[in-house]
């Protein structure tokens, strides 16, 4: 007992406090009251989503019991509102799957190899470098990738069209190709365009591997790819999986992009170089401003398809994940286990010979007892003699206490085989290979983007419309555009953050039962939804459904459904990290739930949220599809996005009306307001990071 | 304030399986009572059942009858919330809320329980700081945030904000295996201080620490992986360390443990 009054140690007691005999005081209604609405949040969400489904199936029923052709085997052209009507969605689901198909087998080898790159085999500093770079680049919008595409890849692909033929001609699938515009190209663009996604997932799972398990291989003397088949690939082999088939998922609802390469026509495409093919996404965006009734019928019917397939894409994703999860990782221990005893019996030799161990030894064992470093993030062992050479101070250490743990455990410190340091340098400069092969392409776009963008790229460019601007006139701007993106994604903004956040803290802080996993459910639903599906929704209900106007809060309405997922998505994470013992901590202090949330939990993350909402309205600002159905196009200032049916220009719709256009005065302001809207989005991310990590809780 | 707890036939389930079974004892006001025992024996499940954070968890449940001073604290009308106001906790881990200041932390129940003026807020937030011993160290910097103290301040910051909310009884989760030897002496300094107001409950593994700082000690154990853990025996400190009644009390404190 130390010599504090036992007076002066107690603090004030306070009036209705514990002191009251009591234990009901009543905090039960706050509680009820808050659970109440963000359940009502998660119901609305529910409600919503089966409102849209049922408007889907009516309008697409009604166009498919009036088609006269068979809607799968149908080749001829798309002509719902002929009569009698005629279309085929078979050769379009076709063409979907093909352009996929080469778009994954192109991107998947080489966004797992960038994702190692950056995690296994880049300098820390440098892989948050790239890390960030590979993230922005996921931001890229859709309609940036297809400009390129008709204006520099289309062109060039002749070329390595012909090259491709010339080798592999006498496989049907490759015969002789010449014109750019064929399914091939289209499938390249798509693999440009998910490449960054699944290398970011990818390295998102790479960096969980269980520190543990990166230290048991390490420990056992593996060389650094060693290590990373031991521990790296067992842990991640769901997750790459399951980003893998996400990129699938998102290059068969990819829309515009492919719309501007292809040349469409309606056949069952089998050779792959030559033009032609079409996919469901494309040709919605192809035929929407031609169709009637039937024709819109018949296109959301399309959209259905497309819809339906995506949603099992996206399930078998989740199921990947949430199967092979706990399984994969169970696998990489036992292999680990495997190693370990075959490791011990024959790579360890006994001497105590320490001191005579070379530098190359040193750096072997340094490889072996990887020093335990404090931060989180990719291990930097060294793999090669240079590396430890060159790293001499440090090397010298590590080998000295290589060398005193060598002299504890009485082994000898044996460097691994020259074959083994060969085939691990040899997979590190793989990897390096096909990050510059991913950030080619990239490289490409930026600088043509930059290059010509900047050419009409002037305050006179920012504050005029192009109105009664001719295309061979220089001059005008994208002022309209502007405001009009601006408006639409404010809008939606403020419709998807309010209900996102809400069903967020539903689903971490009540979700229980069947509530919670449908609405679990409707969120991935959501989550891998084609943006042109989202326009269809809007259209069938908001304006063929409910009669309402194409202007731009319809599109801000599209561009809120595409914000939601993200937004309750990021927040649910970022919820989730919040740690059980900060809620435990504020139970403990008699806090209610529901302030708890509100002034612990919610506060705590808050960062991560307006990360994750301003990660989403890049996201959507960079949206055509959606817009180009539910937004008229004008080319004067609107900016009123509640007026009848004028329309408003945004800056993705500007682009793609006036990317045709055989005048350079008109190309140079296509490609500033493609510029104008990179800038936008790279300003967006840049900021939504630099929030994140100012804010970071704990950062003194 | 101090007051008596009194467990009767009390069981804790997460979902199906049975953690603790039929556990009755008496927890004497201004008193330091230490449960020990094996891992896994159902100590910490057996403390958040006196404050009824065992619920907190999924699937969680209790059966049988704890009283505070007479009041059946899973009788009907009877709010959690205002249970855990009433006992206070620390975890295994400090846990002060990253986004506040050491002051914003230690004022963290009252504020969050209504209290606003900002003057009453300081006289709690220095008396309850002085009495976790923190008071010297941090005055000058009371804005800063509290992650940024030492591992054994933080600590100290915890049971500050604890005990800021003047409960009857203080329950600590093993506060000090996460801790240094010399932070741990200023916590059981603390402790032992701390005494003279509160009713005291400390879960440990450390037996010394346990005959140290406790009067009452508590033996939980398990007879097997699988099975419930059970109440061996309770009595005073000095007895148990001495001359316990039972067999498996004195193999788990000499070390014959299996």
């Amino acid at each position: 007992m130390s010599g504090t009054a036992p007076t002066a140690t107690r603090p004030t007691p306070r009036p209705g406090g514990a002191s009251s005999p009591a234990l009901d005081s009543g905090t039960r209604r706050g509680d009820a009251v808050f659970s109440g609405t963000v359940r009502g949040a998660a119901i609305l969400l529910l409600l919503l989503m089966a409102t849209i489904a049922a408007f889907l199936v009516y309008r697409a029923s009604d166009a498919l019991s009036a088609n006269h052709a068979n809607v799968v085997t149908y080749t001829g052209q798309w002509a719902p509102d002929d009569s009698p009507p005629k279309f085929g969605i078979g050769t379009l689901a076709w063409g979907t799957l093909v352009t996929s198909l080469i778009a994954i087998i192109i991107a998947a080898p080489v966004a797992v190899g960038v994702a190692l790159f950056i995690t296994q085999y880049a300098p820390r500093r440098l892989a948050q470098v790239l890390g960030y770079i590979v993230d922005l680049l996921a931001a890229v919008p859709s309609i940036i990738y297809g400009l390129w595409g008709i204006l520099f890849l289309v062109p060039h692909m002749q070329g390595a069209s012909q090259t491709v033929s010339d080798v592999l001609g006498w496989i049907p699938l490759f015969e002789s190709g010449v014109f750019g515009r064929s399914v091939f190209t289209a499938g390249v663009i798509l693999s440009i365009m998910i490449l960054p996604i699944i290398a970011a997932i990818s390295r998102e799972v790479f960096l969980q591997t269980p520190r543990e398990q990166v230290e048991a291989a390490y420990a056992l003397g593996s060389t650094r790819w060693e290590m990373i088949k031991l521990a790296v690939l067992p842990y991640g082999r769901s997750g790459v999986g399951s980003a893998i088939v996400l990129g699938f998922g998102r290059a068969l609802g990819e829309t515009v992009a492919v719309a501007m390469v292809l040349s469409p026509s309606y056949i069952f495409v089998t050779k792959l170089l030559q033009p032609g093919g079409n996919t469901i996404a494309a040709n919605i965006a192809l035929q929407f401003g031609s169709a009637f009734t039937t024709g819109q019928g018949a296109l959301i019917a399309s959209g259905l398809v497309l819809f339906v397939v995506t949603f099992a894409v996206n399930w078998l994703a989740r199921r990947i994940t949430r199967h092979g999860g706990a399984g994969g990782e169970r696998r990489g221990l036992l292999a680990l286990l495997r190693i370990g005893g075959r490791d011990e019996s024959t790579h360890y030799e006994s001497s105590f010979d320490v001191a005579a161990t070379s530098a190359a030894t040193g750096g072997a064992a340094a490889t072996a007892i990887v020093p335990v470093q404090e931060d989180r993030g990719a291990f930097e062992a060294k793999d090669s003699v240079q590396e430890v050479a060159e790293d001499d101070a440090a090397g010298r250490a590590r080998s000295h206490r290589a060398s005193r743990v060598g002299a504890i455990s009485g082994g000898v410190l044996s460097a691994p085989s020259p074959q083994r340091r060969l085939r691990s340098s040899l997979a590190g400069g793989l990897t390096v290979a096909t990050f510059v092969l991913a950030v080619l392409p990239l490289l490409s776009i930026l600088w043509l983007v930059v290059s010509r963008g900047t050419h009409a790229l002037n305050l006179d460019f920012l504050t005029h419309s192009l109105r009664n601007v001719s295309e061979d006139q220089v001059g005008g701007g994208v002022y309209h555009a502007v405001i009009g993106t601006l408006e639409q994604a404010g809008l939606a903004t403020l419709m998807a953050v309010p209900i996102g956040l809400l069903v967020a803290v539903y689903l971490v802080e009540y979700g229980r039962g069947a509530l919670a996993r449908a609405v679990t459910f409707f969120v991935d639903v959501m989550m891998g939804l084609p943006s042109i599906v989202a326009g269809l929704f809007i259209l069938s209900m908001w304006i063929i459904g409910l009669g309402q106007k194409a202007n731009g809060f319809a599109g801000a309405l599209a561009l809120a459904i595409l914000m939601l997922p993200i937004v309750i998505r990021s927040s649910e994470e970022m919820l989730k990290l919040v740690p059980d013992s900060l809620r435990e901590a504020s139970y403990a202090l008699g806090v209610p739930k529901w302030r708890t949330i509100t002034k612990i939990v919610i506060p705590t993350s808050l960062p991560g949220i307006i990360t994750g909402v301003m990660l989403g309205v890049a996201r959507v600002m960079g949206e055509t599809a959606p817009i180009l159905l539910v937004v008229g196009y004008i080319s004067n200032i609107n900016p009123n996005p509640f007026s009848g049916d004028e329309g408003q220009a945004t800056l993705p719709t500007v682009i793609y009306n006036t990317y045709t256009s055989a005048q350079k005065a008109s190309n140079d302001r296509t490609w500033s307001a493609a510029l104008l809207l990179i800038i936008i989005i790279m300003l967006l991310n840049v900021i939504a990071r630099l929030i994140a990590w100012w804010k970071k809780p704990g950062r003194a | 304030m101090a007051k008596r707890i009194d467990v009767a036939g009390l069981s804790a389930y997460y979902g199906p399986t049975r953690a603790i079974e039929d556990i009755s004892m008496t927890i004497e006001p201004r008193t330091v009572t230490a449960f020990i025992g094996p891992s896994g024996c159902g100590k910490s499940t057996f403390l958040r059942t006196l404050n009824r954070m065992h619920e907190v968890i999924p699937g969680a449940r209790v059966e049988g009858k704890v009283t505070l001073d007479d009041v059946d604290l899973y009788g009907a009308g009877v709010d959690p919330v205002a249970v855990r106001r009433s006992i206070g906790m620390v975890f295994q881990r400090p846990n002060p809320f990253p986004t506040m200041s050491i002051y914003d932390n230690v004022a963290a129940g009252l504020r969050l329980a209504g209290v606003k003026k900002r003057s009453e807020l300081d006289d709690v937030v220095e008396s309850s700081l002085k009495g976790a011993n923190l008071w010297r160290e941090v005055e000058n910097r009371l804005k800063k945030p509290g992650a940024g103290l030492s591992g054994g301040q933080q600590q100290r910051l915890c049971i500050a904000r604890a005990i800021a909310v003047s409960p009857d009884v203080l329950l600590m989760d093993e506060p000090c295996s996460a801790l240094d030897p010399i932070s741990t002496t200023a916590i059981e300094d603390l402790i032992s201080q701390l005494k003279s107001e509160f009713t005291i409950v400390i879960v440990t593994h450390n037996m010394q620490q346990a005959a140290r700082v406790s009067d009452r000690t508590a033996f939980f154990n398990i007879s097997g992986t699988g099975t419930p853990g059970r109440l061996i025996e309770i009595d005073d400190t000095s007895r148990i360390f001495a001359n316990p009644t039972e067999k498996a009390t004195e193999d788990y404190i000499t070390g014959r443990f299996g």
